[in-house]
């Protein structure tokens, strides 16, 4: 098993057994009656958790317990999750979150028609031309559906003045 | 009752409610089309503009799109072998060779029919059932809510076929993340962890938002190209005889419709389960079952009858116990919120127009939904073959301004990203999204029944276990959780017995 398999396998299972740790860690901290249902759950997820862990190892406890949950014996790899280039996903996450990032900062009218222009032009090499008329469209179409059917405040971003 | 689907009738015909139904048939039809989004989706991005309009306009809004979303999917399975949501993948089986014999016409008449007539059967099931549930509702005290809200979660892990663990799991984080803000009880703020924007708890509509429509985006990001590759140049002829082969296999129709209304109540069992039943029974009834899988067109008109009345089934649990029965489901919940309504057994006993409301627009976007695509079948289909690369941005940004739009919060927008990111990564690593957006609706419900029941029994234990309902409710819920040990223990059996024989 290498560490890629090894990573798809235990990763999610050690991240979520870390974050209901936490919850459980402050629930201490309350008073009985408020700590009772967080402690209650926190513990079953933790025990669930380990359950999920050994059932990912590659021995015969962790054959029984996927006969037993998954209804097969057999180990899924990383790969079997279908052809997902890491690279790929990054680069996904990496657009979303630049695309948020502008946005408070310079709010969504001027956010929107600059990733929609970048996003075409350098992620999916389309032409200057149809990035541009994209970008118009989607925030007219925004700025008609938002600003003037339905009068909500479009954002405006933190640097023009605007509140979280 | 009477009076509410009086006022219902009013909105539909006096208040806009007709041009909010064909608006909502339009997008479910669009939603439904496109492989990969889906109802869910659909109504997430809706959410936060229904936030101007009245509850009965975003009621109608809410049913067609719930209404026509099904049929929608069926175009693309028959025309392009490309089911637009899960549950139309059983169309795919018959629905396709018949498009490839040239009988696409024939295979979307009998679809559009069938659809039609089984969102209707739905309907009236859900209207004979409602006058039934309402009593129930009287029975049930905090012990029963508290025994039928986790009875809820765990028939929902139980039914993420082969993820039953990571369905609990699921489950799990999702009643903590709900437990993140003030304690209803207590008054106590809980795992805020020194931000202030999380004292009211986790917003749900950002989550779902971020669950449903970020976490989709973030797919077809990594996937790209477009969605289908290389559409058939169909002719869409004979429709009518479509139309009529519904009504001369009328029990396929009726059978099919019956399945997808009482698999539909069962909570998570979900739409895919109900068409692929539906199929396989009208496949093992039929004098010649070796003509299914090659352009059978009863292999249509069940998966499709059974699909539509699912929605008028799953409507039971949700509006009677505020226990959605599915990921669309769920999302409508959030919607209820947003308009003020508590879901659960306030809805039918005080707030019974919505319900109303809903039954008609999903009975009138069944229909309507069945004849605008059969008039624009093909021009729909071709949706599919637009470049992903320019639904991205667009999806993404109609998303993100709605998120800010409820509250105007751009915290909410984070929490929608955020949501979003953690959808991606439960596709990826293959834990199931359903149990995680429930458990978020019933943490509070779970709760605040649990405590309301140990304060009326003044700390006593028994209270769960001494109330007959509440037991059978208990006994339901160990029967689910031992379910995978029971169909261990029948694999087991029946192996060693093909080994030894």
């Amino acid at each position: 098993m290498n560490l890629k398999d090894r990573a798809f396998r235990f990763g999610p299972a050690i991240v979520l057994l870390a974050i209901t740790a936490t919850f459980i860690i402050t629930a201490t901290s309350y008073d009985p009656q408020t700590r009772a249902m967080p402690m209650a759950v926190g513990i079953l997820t933790t025990i669930l958790l380990v359950l999920e862990l050994l059932a990912q190892r590659d021995d015969r406890l962790g054959a029984l317990l996927r006969s037993v949950f998954v209804g097969r014996s057999g180990l899924p790899g990383a790969d079997d999750a279908g052809p997902v280039s890491v690279r790929r996903e990054i680069g996904a996450a990496f657009w979303i979150v630049a695309f948020l990032i502008l946005s408070i900062l310079f709010g969504f009218y001027i956010a929107i028609p600059v990733y929609v222009f970048c996003y075409l032009t350098l992620y999916a090499r389309k032409s200057l031309i149809r990035a541009g008329i994209a970008a118009v469209g989607i925030i007219s179409l925004l700025y008609l559906m938002f600003q003037v059917l339905l009068h909500y405040p479009i954002f405006g971003g933190i640097l023009f003045g605007d509140f979280m | 009752m009477l009076d509410a689907i009086g006022l219902s009738l009013g909105g539909l015909f006096f208040s806009g409610g007709v041009l909010y139904i064909v608006m909502g048939t339009m997008v479910g039809l669009l939603f439904g089309i496109i492989p990969g989004l889906g109802g869910p989706t659909a109504l997430a991005l809706l959410i936060p503009l229904t936030f101007g309009i009245d509850t009965t306009s975003a009621m109608f809004l809410a049913g067609a799109i719930m209404g026509a979303v099904p049929f929608g999917g069926s175009v693309t399975a028959i025309l392009l072998n490309t089911p637009g949501t899960a549950p139309n993948a059983a169309t795919v089986f018959d629905g396709y060779p018949l498009a490839q014999q040239g009988k696409a016409g024939l295979a979307l008449g009998a679809a559009g029919a069938a659809s039609a007539i089984g969102g209707l059967l739905g309907v009236l099931v859900l209207f004979a059932v409602l006058p039934i549930a309402r009593q129930m509702i009287l029975m049930f005290s905090p012990p029963e809510f508290f025994m039928l809200a986790v009875l809820g979660l765990c028939a929902i892990a139980v039914s993420t076929e082969g993820k039953f663990l990571r369905g609990l799991i699921a489950a799990g984080i999702g009643l903590l993340i709900a437990y993140i803000g003030y304690d209803n009880v207590s008054g106590v703020v809980r795992f805020a962890y020194g931000t202030d924007y999380l004292w009211d708890g986790v917003p749900l509509v950002p989550a779902l938002i971020g669950l449903f429509a970020i976490a989709q985006i973030f797919s077809l990001y990594v996937k790209g190209g477009s969605i289908s590759e290389n559409p058939a140049a169909v002719k869409v002829t004979r429709v009518m005889d479509g139309v009529k082969a519904v009504f001369t296999h009328y029990p396929t129709l009726l059978r099919g419709s019956v399945i997808g209304a009482l698999v539909g109540a069962v909570p998570g069992v979900g739409g895919t389960v109900a068409a692929f039943l539906s199929y396989s029974t009208t496949v093992q009834l039929s004098k010649e079952p070796e003509t299914f899988g090659k352009g059978n067109i009863q292999g249509v008109i069940a998966p499709e009858a059974s699909n539509n009345a699912r929605e008028g089934g799953a409507l039971i649990p949700t509006l009677a116990f505020g226990i959605p029965g599915s990921a669309e489901m769920a999302v409508f919940l959030g919607l209820l919120v947003l308009h003020g309504i508590q879901p659960g057994p306030s809805v039918l006993l005080n707030h019974l127009d919505v319900v109303t409301t809903l039954m008609l627009s999903l009975a009138v976007a069944s229909v309507l939904a069945s004849v605008l695509c059969l008039l624009v079948a093909r021009q729909l289909a071709a949706i599919t073959l637009v470049d992903v690369n320019y639904l991205v941005p667009i999806i993404l940004s109609v998303s993100l301004v709605g998120a800010y739009a409820l509250n105007n919060s751009m915290y909410d927008v984070i929490i929608a990203v955020v949501f979003g990111l953690v959808g991606y990564l439960m596709i990826r690593f293959d834990f199931p999204r359903l149990p995680l957006v429930i458990a978020l609706f019933l943490g509070e419900i779970v709760e605040v029944n649990f405590r309301q029941s140990l304060m009326i029994s003044q700390g006593d234990w028994t209270i769960f276990f001494s109330r007959g309902l509440s037991l059978t409710l208990f006994a339901l819920i160990l029967v689910s959780l031992f379910l995978p040990f029971l169909r261990y223990v029948i694999r087991r059996a029946r192996t060693q017995k093909e080994s030894r024989s």
